[in-house]
């Protein structure tokens, strides 16, 4: 699995021409075609989505538990159970199949005045 | 989603001096850096970068700046860098509100401008499918 990171750049878009006689000079390349579609960036989030659905697809296997708890097994790689302490929270916890670490975590809770409030650690 | 706010960062000593309004810390000033605060959540998650942010964007004069509040807000600050980057003039972050003073206030609003322009650097220069040859 790879964890693809974009490339934050302090000047966006500068690029170095060196002429092949001559000196080096920079200058900043922008987009200027007008498109009628803007089109899919090619990005962190979109290839993180194309290998989540490589790697998991729709190979999910859903067990309804006696305690109440329900865990889901995504193909090889990843095991989400979710509890529910009380009757206002939620809590999905997903693990690693490979060594059991948990990688994320999230509770909802129902609050009382009819809103709803989600933390991810 | 929340819009954009210009963070404020160039307070002065004579700012607290004269008693202008860049000189205190009013109920705006804490609306303002936590809905920037939000926006930056939110455009981040969009391009994959995901924090957990609980910012207060809805703070009237008669609040309290409790430290368990302001303390969060330095928190969902730090959670925002940890999700993504700042550069290397970015100024370090207040640890807290005790004793704030101009200039740690002005190093506060420039990691959220840091960030901000970051991301939108970071936009700019993504190539779009049809424009790329693999291996080219």
């Amino acid at each position: 699995m790879i964890n693809f990171k974009d490339r934050v750049p302090t000047q966006p878009n500068r690029r170095k021409i060196t002429p092949e006689s001559g000196s080096p000079y920079y200058v900043t390349i922008e987009y200027a075609d007008n498109p009628s579609e803007s089109g899919t960036a090619l990005n962190k989030v979109l290839f993180n989505d194309i290998q989540k659905q490589l790697l998991i697809g729709d190979n999910c296997v859903t067990v309804f538990n006696v305690d109440g708890s329900i865990t889901q097994t995504y193909g090889t790689l990843y095991i989400m159970t979710t509890t529910f302490p009380s009757s206002t929270q939620v809590i999905e916890q997903i693990k690693q199949q490979s060594n059991n670490v948990v990688i994320g975590t999230k509770t909802t809770t129902f609050n009382a005045n009819g809103s709803i409030s989600e933390v991810i650690s | 989603m929340v819009a954009w706010v210009q963070p404020i960062i160039d307070r002065t000593q004579s700012d607290v001096v004269s008693k202008t309004t860049k000189g205190f810390i009013n109920n705006s000033d804490l609306n303002r850096i936590n809905e920037d605060i939000s926006y930056l959540k939110s455009v981040l998650w969009d391009q994959g970068y995901y924090s957990t942010v609980d910012a207060k964007t809805n703070w009237i004069m008669s609040d309290f700046p409790t430290k368990l509040l302001m303390d969060k807000c330095i928190q969902n600050i730090n959670n925002l860098i940890n999700c993504f980057t700042v550069i290397s003039t970015t100024p370090t972050l207040p640890l807290d509100f005790e004793n704030m003073t101009y200039d740690k206030l002005n190093a506060l609003e420039q990691n959220l401008l840091d960030i901000y322009t970051l991301q939108n650097n970071m936009q700019q220069t993504y190539n779009y499918c049809g424009d790329c040859i693999m291996g080219g």
